[in-house]
């Protein structure tokens, strides 16, 4: 009597823990500004690559103009797309997208920042190594992180492995004479890195879609 | 103790509700969510959802701010103090009694 009255009970409870993840994941759910972002920074490889004159050049000063669009785009994409389309979620204070985001870009920045402080210290000590250096490095970062975590359920350090394994392909091509250290750092880097937030942000945006119904605005009126 | 269809019964019924009960878990999991969210994450149409929230709303469970964003209207949803309290408390009730009930089945 007791297990029938509870299997009255049990079936009409929610999916407690996909409604929670969902509600907190909202704000890294929204891919499709990370993916245009990443475009963004595909595209300025490929031209350093494509246009001799910016290769040697760089596009260097256009720099600044890439971070602040890397962190705009996903901002302006989430205020006229995801905010009217799959409507709006305050997190938990303190808000954790906020330290996500401050977090990010300073990494972003103090890779730049050694970035050019390694490369000053290459060209002023005139030391000549076959390999590119960061993209050797962030491969490491990224296989490391990956073997840290295989054999658990999520999808991320597959795909972290892959990507590992992309930097550290590119930064081997100057070894084989393949490739410059110039187009490498330059070109192939911001390429694979751009890649990469391209299938994160469409990860995401998919992942989105599948957890939220489908807009049923209209049901009333059927 | 009460036994369990005791516990059962005393389910509080505004809360043990599907809809209501999947809105207020959603609301518990952040600080607040608007309407458009609302029907997404729940599959609710706007006539249920509203009717819920109102039912919700007259309970004290979950605070309503209407405001404007761009000309036009936005539905804010909130828990109330209350309401955060009453939501953790049933979901124990809940997990206590999936545990008592699955102690039955074994016996």
């Amino acid at each position: 009597m007791v297990e029938n009255l509870w299997k009255l009970v049990e079936p009409i409870e929610p999916d407690r823990e996909q409604l929670e993840f969902v509600t907190r994941s909202y704000a890294g759910f929204q891919g499709i500004g990370t993916s245009l972002a990443g475009v963004l920074v595909a595209l300025y490889g490929a031209v350093n690559l494509l246009w001799r004159p910016a290769l040697s050049l760089g596009l260097l000063p256009l720099m600044p103009l890439l971070v602040m669009a890397m962190f705009l785009v996903p901002r302006l994409v989430t205020r006229f797309y995801y905010r009217p389309k799959f409507g709006y979620v305050k997190p938990v204070s303190p808000n954790p997208s906020w330290w996500m985001i401050w977090l990010s870009t300073g990494a972003f920045t103090l890779f730049l920042v050694l970035m050019f402080k390694v490369s000053d210290y290459l060209y002023l000590h005139r030391l000549q190594i076959p390999f590119e250096p960061f993209s050797l490095l962030l491969g490491i970062v990224f296989v490391s992180l990956a073997l840290s975590a295989l054999g658990k359920t999520h999808y991320w350090p597959y795909q972290s492995l892959i990507v590992g394994l992309m930097f550290l392909a590119i930064a081997l091509l100057p070894v084989f004479h393949l490739q410059t250290k110039e187009q490498v750092s330059n070109g192939w880097f911001w390429v694979v890195f751009g890649t990469e937030l391209v299938i994160v942000g469409f990860r995401s945006h998919r992942d989105l879609v599948r957890n939220l119904m489908p807009d049923n605005a209209q049901q009333d009126h059927a | 103790m009460p036994n369990l269809p005791d516990q059962i019964n005393g389910l509080d019924r505004v809360i043990h509700e599907p809809a209501r009960l999947a809105i207020l878990t959603v609301l518990s999991a952040c600080d607040e969510a608007d309407f458009t969210f609302l029907l997404r994450v729940t599959g609710l149409t706007n006539g249920n959802l509203s009717t819920h929230l109102s039912r919700l709303e007259e309970a004290k469970l979950v605070g309503i701010r209407k405001q404007f964003v761009q000309k036009r209207p936005q539905t804010i949803a909130y828990l109330t103090d209350h309401g955060r309290k009453q939501v953790e408390e049933h979901w124990r009730q809940l997990k206590e009694l999936r545990k008592q009930a699955s102690a039955v089945q074994r016996r």
